[in-house]
């Protein structure tokens, strides 16, 4: 290993040490780790953005794509968000940013998000298979938790004031419940992936400095 | 003029414009409103979106500056927020003078950058474990069938979890694919006619999104 | 008196630490002592295996490589094999950056990568970063040229012999997302697939994972993977074992741990109810 790499992975087990400090207390060496990976990120996500500008953008426009400069100006305004008195200009950049997003959010969920989801819940097969029923719960689900979010009935827990809703919006609670289980469920794999990777850094770190990794 | 420049409704115009372009393409179709369409979206939307990280991060630079100023700051945070401000403009001068594909700036970024950020986002794992042990208690029927769908999907995570018993990877997948679905397609459309609500209050500038 | 002096360890370490130290051990122990326990394959993946798998030679695929630094690892392991799938196929592939860690990461999984014949800037491209974005996506399914000038290497994209039929979303029989943090996968399904029926291929992390379901099922996302165990199951299927398949026995560890925790801290809720009444 030569002196750079291990120097390297000297470092790195140090600040993950420092960092895993903060399950005792907040102490000075979790604060540096966590003021060394902001500034480092930011900095790293500012060289690339300044790549993508002086390679495309600005380029572009000394080539002769005058009309380029518009937005190349328009986004300039931005900057005016650092400053209060300024603050306004920077309305104008990011209400296009705003209008365009919206806009291409809203055409691509139309079919997406609203109209494939409905077809795909109405699609019910009576088949006696595990497809089948699966597709009636589905829809019985989907109803039920849309119930919820799109009706308010006072009391709908005891029921009494319409039975029905009251008991089709409890029904949606429950499947609601069961989504954010899963979801819980997933974000934990998610961690503990990185935690994984993380780990081998230190418990592989000493063979490593030996040379027998 | 400035008066009219600083209104709230010069910049509700350009809403207006975008999304009459955006619509107009899709619905009509058109050599001009796609020309429009593209225009918009390669053309200034990237261009801006790109501006505004530059603007985004020199914020956070701003604000770090600004705490370290301060006087009443402390001793250790007037150091750690000008530590932040320094490795960001020396990164950015190494990178944008040697390059990312730099030794320099390898090192930097594969041997502090990932393992910092990456620690820190691990941390959770451990305040998870006590929660599962403290927190994570069925007290009504509720917090049962949450608990019971987030066991049932860890249960078919752990590869063992076919080895004990192959029921597991079939009921976890039933919670994903059935319950997960139904919960998340109500939750989709929801969200699709509260996006179009805030459209049209944004559209009618009943919604303040401007930073007004 | 025994059971008060096994009591004191516990109240003098504290509960919090003994936990800290369960996680540390069922991480620790596995990654020495290495079982190799082998994953069941799920549909998500097994879908985009095979639509891959059954693409026609000489498809054009595009890849949003977007991974962010600190979620990485999740999804790492089906990120190297997809790479390994798509680049043992015959298959034209352009790939670009939606993040900024992307360029730093990519080349260390391009490394397991097997070239064989292929000859760069006839069967693959790697073009720069751009900021991701809903309007970038769509943008990137126009008009290519007009997001991208130049490749990663400074070479104009008129100067490379697999752009000259390239330029927008229709020229390609699928896109895939990969390692995105959120986002990028529904971007894709609303710019790509809806406006322009593009198939979309998704190697996600785990926490994005439920939510793309839905569009799984309507066919817009023709499979995904879930996170690491998605890449250790996407590995076992392309033949290459990497890091999804070296960590099954820790994500198993952990994982019986967290059930075992939530199992004990219910049944003595439930304890305590039953002697309350």
């Amino acid at each position: 290993m030569d002196y750079a790499t291990m120097l390297g992975e000297t470092v790195t087990v140090l600040f993950i040490v420092m960092c895993y400090t903060y399950l005792i207390r907040e102490t000075i060496a979790f604060r540096f780790v966590q003021a060394t990976y902001v500034g480092l990120g930011i900095g790293h996500g500012l060289v690339m953005v300044w790549g993508y500008l002086t390679t495309k953008t600005i380029p572009a426009i000394m080539a002769g794509n005058v009309l380029l400069i518009f937005p190349f100006a328009m986004g300039l305004l931005l900057f005016g968000r650092l400053k209060k008195q300024y603050m306004w200009v920077y309305r104008y950049p990011l209400a296009l940013l705003v209008g365009a997003g919206l806009g291409l959010q809203i055409m691509g969920m139309l079919k997406a998000s609203l109209i494939d989801q409905v077809v795909s819940t109405m699609s019910v097969s009576l088949a006696p298979t595990l497809a089948g029923f699966n597709s009636v719960i589905i829809l019985f689900f989907v109803i039920a938790s849309m119930t919820y979010f799109l009706f308010t009935v006072r009391g709908h827990e005891t029921s009494k004031v319409n039975p029905v809703l009251g008991n089709l919006m409890k029904a949606g609670q429950y499947v609601l419940m069961g989504a954010i289980g899963a979801g819980f469920a997933a974000s934990f794999l998610g961690r503990l992936a990185v935690f994984m990777d993380v780990m081998e850094r230190v418990v592989y770190f000493i063979p490593k400095l030996l040379g027998l990794m | 003029m400035s008066n009219i420049l600083k209104s709230r409704e010069l910049p509700i115009v350009l809403i207006w414009i975008a999304v009459l372009i955006i619509f107009g393409d899709y619905f009509f179709g058109g050599t001009a409103l796609r020309t429009a369409f593209t225009v918009l979206t390669v053309d200034w939307a990237v261009i801006i979106t790109n501006i505004a990280i530059i603007v985004g991060a020199l914020a956070v630079l701003q604000r770090s500056l600004n705490i370290a100023r301060r006087e009443r700051t402390e001793k250790v945070e007037r150091f750690m927020q000008t530590w932040t401000v320094f490795l960001a403009v020396s990164i950015f001068v190494i990178g944008v003078t040697l390059g990312i594909r730099s030794s320099i700036y390898s090192w930097v970024y594969n041997y502090i950058l990932l393992p910092s950020w990456q620690t820190v986002y691990t941390l959770i794992i451990f305040f998870m474990a006590t929660a599962s042990y403290r927190a994570y208690r069925a007290n009504n029927s509720y917090a049962a069938v949450l608990l019971i769908s987030g066991l049932l999907v860890l249960m078919r995570n752990a590869p063992v979890s076919s080895s004990i018993w192959s029921g597991f990877q079939d009921l976890g997948s039933w919670v994903l694919d059935v319950v997960n679905l139904a919960g998340t397609r109500a939750i989709m459309i929801g969200a699709m006619i509260g996006a179009i609500s805030l459209l049209i209050k944004v559209l009618l500038a009943k919604e303040k999104i401007l930073g007004e | 008196m025994e059971s008060d002096a096994k009591m004191s360890i516990i109240q003098k370490i504290g509960y919090r630490k003994m936990i800290y130290l369960l996680v540390l051990v069922a991480t620790i122990v596995p990654m020495i002592y290495t079982v190799g326990l082998p994953v069941v394959v799920s549909k998500q993946t097994s879908d985009l295996y095979e639509f891959i798998e059954k693409l026609p030679p000489n498809s054009n695929v595009a890849i949003a490589f977007a991974a962010y630094a600190g979620m990485y690892p999740d999804a790492q392991a089906a990120t190297r094999a997809g790479l390994v799938h798509l680049f043992r196929r015959p298959l034209n592939i352009v790939l670009w950056h939606n993040s900024p860690d992307g360029p730093m990461l990519l080349g260390g999984e391009l490394k397991y990568v097997k070239m064989g014949s292929r000859i760069y800037g006839k069967d693959h491209v790697i073009l720069p970063y751009v900021a991701a974005s809903e309007a970038t996506t769509s943008a990137m399914g126009t008009n290519i040229r007009g997001v991208f000038s130049v490749d990663s290497f400074g070479t104009p994209l008129d100067q490379i012999p697999l752009m000259k039929n390239i330029n927008k979303a229709t020229d390609f029989s699928l896109h895939i997302v990969m390692a995105a943090a959120g986002g990028n996968e529904e971007w894709a399904v609303r710019q790509w697939n809806i406006p322009h029926r593009v198939p979309i291929g998704a190697f996600t992390i785990s926490i994005v994972y439920p939510a793309l379901i839905p569009y799984w099922r309507t066919g817009a996302i023709v499979g995904m993977t879930n996170g690491v165990r998605g890449g250790a199951e996407y590995e076992s299927l392309v033949g290459a074992p990497g890091p999804g398949l070296r960590r099954t026995d820790i994500l198993s560890a952990v994982h019986l741990l967290y059930v075992g925790l939530i199992v004990v801290a219910n049944m003595e809720m439930l304890k305590k109810k039953r002697s309350e009444k």
